[in-house]
């Protein structure tokens, strides 16, 4: 009887209900609401549900799948080895790096440490930007480079949500240090994941409250944006007819990859990880030879890099990350990195409206923000609910996907200055 | 330019970045001076980029467009003579077509003759004579020899 006892006292405590604390159960709960918005509301839900399901997962106690600890350099450090030699003898002196060990992640962690390494080693964003490479279509801007500028404009937003995370410092209500206010700034990329691939790098620590709000606000474009539009342009101009884009050759479509690399790689070499591949799929669509292997790098490829990013960013999101002011800032921050990408995009819309003699439609500009292609779809509407008969759709693509470029570009930028 | 702007900042960037601690961080004198210039380099770089590809790219459009243009009144010249020519084959096969059509089982239908001259014409952009059109009656399917190249396709 007593061996019987025992047994399930110890069975008892192994069990997640003793290490069981009220954060896991806000955790928990806090995964059930992403739950909610992927299946019922079906945000982004491709990435939401992974993303949750890493959540609930990693905040059940002693599942050993994620640990944390093992992710931080202050708990895991790196003792880099210096062999000395000494006559016959060879000694061995150990120096405190600033990196993390992973010989021990390897040794000692679970599941979710093994996937979350593609993450930390920044390999799942650019093989996802492969599989949208290969999906996306440049021509629309061939057509019309000067759709560059516009996103260009809309990178504005993380500019200013840069400032804007500093100057809550002031207030002494946040302590952001750099590094933590560019990882939230580049929510305004509107573009999963770059923001990933910057988080990753920079503050690690923020990467489950940033993916989320990154693609809860990208999933809510349809609803951010259009009163942004709409306060800022007039009927006038938003009833803008444009005129349709000249037909691209095949030769400029398959130029156009291989310049981009090269001339953001040589400028920003920290961005071409993202842009590089981005452009690498491209090519591969465009030059219309590697017909199996864009169809993978668009299916397969891409799935289970979702699945694999999707879920381990999920895991990161533990209470002691997770449940601190600092994610109610990150969520504020990001939408305001959102709505000043899209007013910033509007704004210089309505410049060029002005300077070319009221032939660009304004509202093109707010697909600056990349969004691909839900942002260009918002453009569409919009126009078309002040004249059924106006087509913007291909226009606004055009700003849409150098929406793209800019953001990968900004946030090579911010990971050469501060990383 | 731009990373001369970076080189000038470096220094203080670096300073603040060491001190770890946000709040430490937030006291350095060059604080703000640093966070200012880290946002106007972001978004000046962006722009710099950006229009770098825009003037590349409009010079390959302006280049591409008149090439295109010159292609095109060759191109046109050219079709002009075809479309005579093509009248002339069309009308020799239309004959052919009446004299062998009892022996073989053919499709006299003009239309489809018609379809079909226009469908070679669309894809090889050349004059030519069709000769003869017979019904495809023996073998595989269009459906499944499409299957099977698929599936025997080298890697």
């Amino acid at each position: 009887m007593e061996i019987f006892t025992d047994t399930l006292r110890s069975l008892i405590d192994t069990s997640g209900f003793a290490a069981f604390g009220w954060q896991n159960g806000v955790m928990i709960l806090l995964s059930f609401v992403l739950f909610y918005l992927a299946i019922v509301k079906q945000y982004e839900p491709l990435l939401m549900l992974p993303i949750a399901f890493g959540m609930l997962l990693t905040n059940i106690p002693l599942t050993g799948l994620y640990h944390p600890e093992l992710w931080d350099p202050a708990t895991n450090p790196y003792f880099a080895p210096e062999y000395i030699e000494d006559g016959a003898n060879i000694l061995v002196q150990f120096t405190k790096e600033t990196s993390l060990d992973y010989g021990r992640v390897l040794h000692d962690g679970g599941l979710l440490d093994m996937l979350y390494l593609g993450v930390k080693l920044q390999i799942y964003p650019p093989l996802i930007f492969l599989g949208i490479g290969a999906m996306t279509d440049f021509g629309p801007l061939i057509a019309n480079p000067k759709s560059f500028l516009l996103g260009a404009a809309a990178q504005g937003g993380i500019f200013f949500t840069f400032l804007g995370a500093c100057m809550l410092n002031m207030t002494g209500i946040a302590d952001f240090t750099l590094k933590e206010a560019a990882s939230i700034a580049i929510i305004g990329g509107a573009d999963g994941p770059t923001a990933i691939y910057l988080t990753s790098k920079l503050a690690p620590q923020l990467l489950g409250s940033i993916a989320v709000a990154a693609y809860s606000y990208m999933a809510l474009v349809p609803v951010i944006q259009p009163p942004i539009m709409r306060a800022l342009t007039t009927k006038k101009e938003r009833a803008v007819k444009m005129g349709q884009l000249r037909e691209v050759s095949k030769l400029e479509k398959v130029v156009f990859p291989i310049a981009v690399t090269v001339i953001v790689s040589l400028v920003v070499p920290s961005a071409a990880p993202l842009v590089g591949i981005l452009m690498f799929g491209n090519l591969m669509k465009e030059s219309g030879v590697c017909d199996r292997l864009v169809k993978t790098a668009t299916n397969e490829l891409m799935n289970i890099i979702t699945i694999f990013l999707g879920v381990t960013v999920g895991a990161t999101a533990v209470a002691e990350n997770f449940l601190s002011w600092k994610t109610i800032f990150i969520i504020i921050l990001g939408l305001i990195a959102f709505c000043v990408g899209t007013a910033c995009g509007v704004l210089l819309g309505k410049l060029m409206y002005l300077i070319s003699g009221k032939k660009i439609n304004p509202l093109i500009g707010s697909a600056g923000v990349s969004a691909v292609p839900m942002a260009a779809r918002v453009s569409q509407k919009e126009g078309a609910r002040e004249n059924p008969s106006n087509f913007l759709l291909m226009h606004a693509m055009g700003p849409n996907v150098a929406g793209v470029i800019g953001s990968a570009v900004a946030a090579g930028v911010l990971l050469s200055i501060l990383g | 330019m731009n990373n001369a702007l970076i080189l000038m900042s470096e220094n203080a960037i670096d300073r603040i970045q060491g001190l770890g601690d946000a709040k430490l961080q937030l006291s350095d004198p060059d604080y703000w001076s640093s966070v200012g210039i880290i946002a106007l380099t972001g978004i000046l770089v962006v722009f710099l980029i950006l229009a770098i590809l825009i003037f590349i790219f409009w010079l390959m459009g302006t280049i591409f467009k008149a090439v295109d243009k010159s292609k095109n009144a060759r191109a046109e010249a050219k079709k002009k003579a075809e479309a005579e020519k093509n009248a002339a084959s069309v009308q020799a096969v239309q004959t052919e077509q009446a004299e062998q059509a009892e022996a073989e089982e053919e499709s006299s239908d003009e239309e489809i003759v018609a379809v079909i001259s226009a469908a070679i014409a669309a894809y090889t952009e050349q004059g030519f004579t069709i000769k003869s059109i017979r019904k495809h009656t023996s073998g595989r399917s269009a459906w499944s020899t499409a299957g099977i190249s698929e599936n025997t396709r080298p890697f």
